[in-house]
């Protein structure tokens, strides 16, 4: 990864924020009524910040990363990446899209290879990069097996692994870790951190797992749907940072951020009054209460 | 005939099993093709028997032939070299003409199959193409270029490259949008995108149309032939059918039967290791 300084998150910095959204509306063209895909989203995200982005499925998480990387343009307001409205692809993008993107007629060590390649690295360096980083997601044996030849968990560490070794800017990733098991997924986020503590990596992370958006996150920006937009952002300064996942979990600071972020999430669950007006509960709603009550944290 | 679909089930199960299993499943497949193979060789026999008992006895020799017969007339053409001479004519013309196919079809397929908005104008055209019996065409090229090589050729390339070029350029517009959303996200040039994603993608693609391409290339150079020739495996089952040589026709018909099934064999077996590459031979 290039310069190693450590940038404090929050320190009051008066850069320009990697990522700021501005009013924005994304509407995608389509026959008839056009309902957008999310509406009035304001969301700034400076260097070196890691944002989890949860909320219900189809409220235009994907959208806001699409728009991020410059795939997507808006349709209302303004995005910015690095200060800068830009109109075509961004520079020093890593994107691990929700699909799985690897090419079948490439190895593992292909693949990872890929970005470098494509950037002109010569065949020796990038071998030996990629070699590194698979290694590093736990494939340093399957450097030569074909992508139809892995489990899903594992592709998505392949995915990973190509996204990382370009050492990218700004790090987009929906939902990475989803088809891991518990154990591989904490593991998972633990070596994303370990890569990104040190650096001014910026991140966006899309979940829908409260519990891991919480133990790696900066702060956590909860969404809602249909139309998507942002309704709440919630900065974990306060959480115990270095301690292991079991201990987060039990530190009261912890259970505030998650009783908070559940009752947005949940919307209209809530009878305190808060009465978040959305729909996106109607399906969600029983769903989302069960899981409250058992302590799990799946949210769609 | 020849079966396209890769084999891969049988060979699937033939993996998984144990040593021991696996030992029993390789003799069982072997007395399998032997079994096989004897009901084949089987029906040949009866085939020829009744044909040689028949010929002459309930058909005309000059309308049947005889295997005989048959086997006669290719010793007399092979003697003074004309079978070969008369075969390496035609698979001149079909592999030159099967050759510039592939590649006009498959350039235009993958130059109209990236550009979006030409595939959408001329999408009718194609389809127009494709039904139209490119071989009616053969009067056309004789005024064109004449009667020589040349003319066989380009018949041969005129009735083979729409195949290609149909199966390339539907491969091409149908590449996965991720696919190529992350490629551009990669930094990759307009020449690492065609080179690193659609020649890859069509490649499958294409080697399925070559195969499907070449015994209409050699039809192409065969009808060449007819259209106008002194020389070639077309001209020589025509002159034998003006003579009631019904032997020499089936002579010359057979040899190209099967110098067009070794060549087929061939571009299986390389598809075969494609597709196993591409993904496509998918185990456990
Ligand atoms: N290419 C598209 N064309 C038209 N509508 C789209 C397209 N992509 C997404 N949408 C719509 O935009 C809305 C937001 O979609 P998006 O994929 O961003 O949701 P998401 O939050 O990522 O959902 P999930 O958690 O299921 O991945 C959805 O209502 C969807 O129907
Ligand atoms: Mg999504």
């Amino acid at each position: 990864m290039g310069d190693a300084s450590p940038v404090e998150p929050g320190t009051g910095n008066t850069e320009v924020p990697v990522v700021e959204f501005k009013d924005v509306t994304v509407s995608y063209p389509g026959k008839g009524v056009i309902r957008p895909a999310v509406v009035d989203v304001n969301l700034t995200v400076s260097k070196g910040r890691f944002v989890c982005v949860v909320g219900p499925s189809g409220c235009g998480k994907s959208t806001l990363l699409h728009v991020c990387s410059g795939l997507l343009k808006v349709t209302g307001g303004t995005f910015r990446y690095q200060g800068k409205e830009w109109n075509k692809l961004h520079q020093g993008i890593g994107y691990v899209t929700q699909r799985e993107t690897l090419l079948p007629w490439k190895t593992v060590l292909g693949n990872i290879a890929l970005p470098l390649k494509l950037n002109g690295v010569s065949r020796a360096e990038r071998r030996e990069r990629a070699a590194e980083m698979a290694a590093s997601v736990g494939l340093g044996d399957w450097l030569n097996r074909y992508p139809r030849e892995l489990s899903g968990g594992m592709r998505q560490r392949v995915q990973l692994a190509r996204t990382l070794v370009t050492a990218p800017t700004l790090l987009l990733m929906d939902e990475p870790f989803g088809a891991l098991d518990a154990v591989l997924r904490v593991r998972m986020q633990e070596f994303l951190k370990s890569r990104i503590e040190g650096t001014d990596l910026t991140t966006i992370f899309v979940t829908h797992d409260l519990t891991e958006a919480l133990t790696i996150g900066d702060e956590v920006v909860a969404m809602a749907g249909a139309p998507g937009r942002i309704d709440q952002i919630d900065k974990l300064e306060d959480l115990p940072r270095g301690v292991s996942p079991v201990e987060l979990r039990q530190s009261p600071a912890y259970a505030a951020h998650e009783a908070r972020l559940w009752k947005t999430i949940a919307g209209n669950l809530s009878d305190d009054g808060v009465a978040l007006s959305h729909s996106a509960s109607e399906h969600d709603g029983d769903h989302a209460m069960t899981a409250a009550t058992r302590g799990g944290r799946e949210i769609s | 005939m020849t079966t396209v679909a890769p084999k891969s089930a049988s060979r699937a199960t033939s993996d998984t099993a144990t040593p021991v299993d696996g030992q029993d499943h390789r003799r069982e497949r072997v007395l399998d093709q032997v079994r096989l193979w004897a009901i084949r060789i089987a029906i040949v026999v009866v085939f020829c028997s009744t044909w040689q008992f028949a010929s002459g006895r309930i058909f005309p020799v000059f309308i049947v032939s005889s295997p005989t017969l048959v086997l006669e007339r290719f010793g007399e053409f092979m003697q003074g070299g004309k079978l070969l001479s008369d075969l390496a004519y035609t698979m001149q013309a079909c592999g030159i003409g099967f050759a510039i196919g592939a590649l006009i079809g498959s350039t235009l397929g993958l130059l109209f199959g990236i550009y979006e908005s030409v595939s959408r104008v001329i999408a009718p055209f194609a389809a127009m193409l494709y039904s139209t019996p490119k071989i009616m065409l053969s009067p056309l090229i004789v005024v064109w270029v004449g009667v020589d090589l040349t003319m066989k050729v380009f018949v041969a390339t005129f009735s083979c490259m729409w195949v290609i070029f149909y199966n390339v350029w539907n491969a091409t517009r149908h590449i996965d949008r991720n696919l190529l959303d992350q490629f551009r996200l990669m930094g990759a040039s307009q020449r690492q995108i065609l080179t690193g994603l659609y020649l890859p993608a069509a490649t499958t693609w294409l080697l399925t149309s070559l195969r499907v391409a070449f015994p209409i290339a050699l039809i192409g150079a065969v009808v060449g032939e007819f259209v106008a020739s002194s020389e070639g495996l077309g001209h020589l089952a025509l002159d034998s059918g003006q003579r009631y040589d019904s032997a020499g026709v089936l002579v010359a018909v057979l040899t190209i039967t099967l110098t067009a099934m070794i060549i087929d064999s061939v571009l299986r077996a390389i598809q075969r290791k494609v597709a196993l590459w591409q993904g496509e031979g998918v185990r456990g």
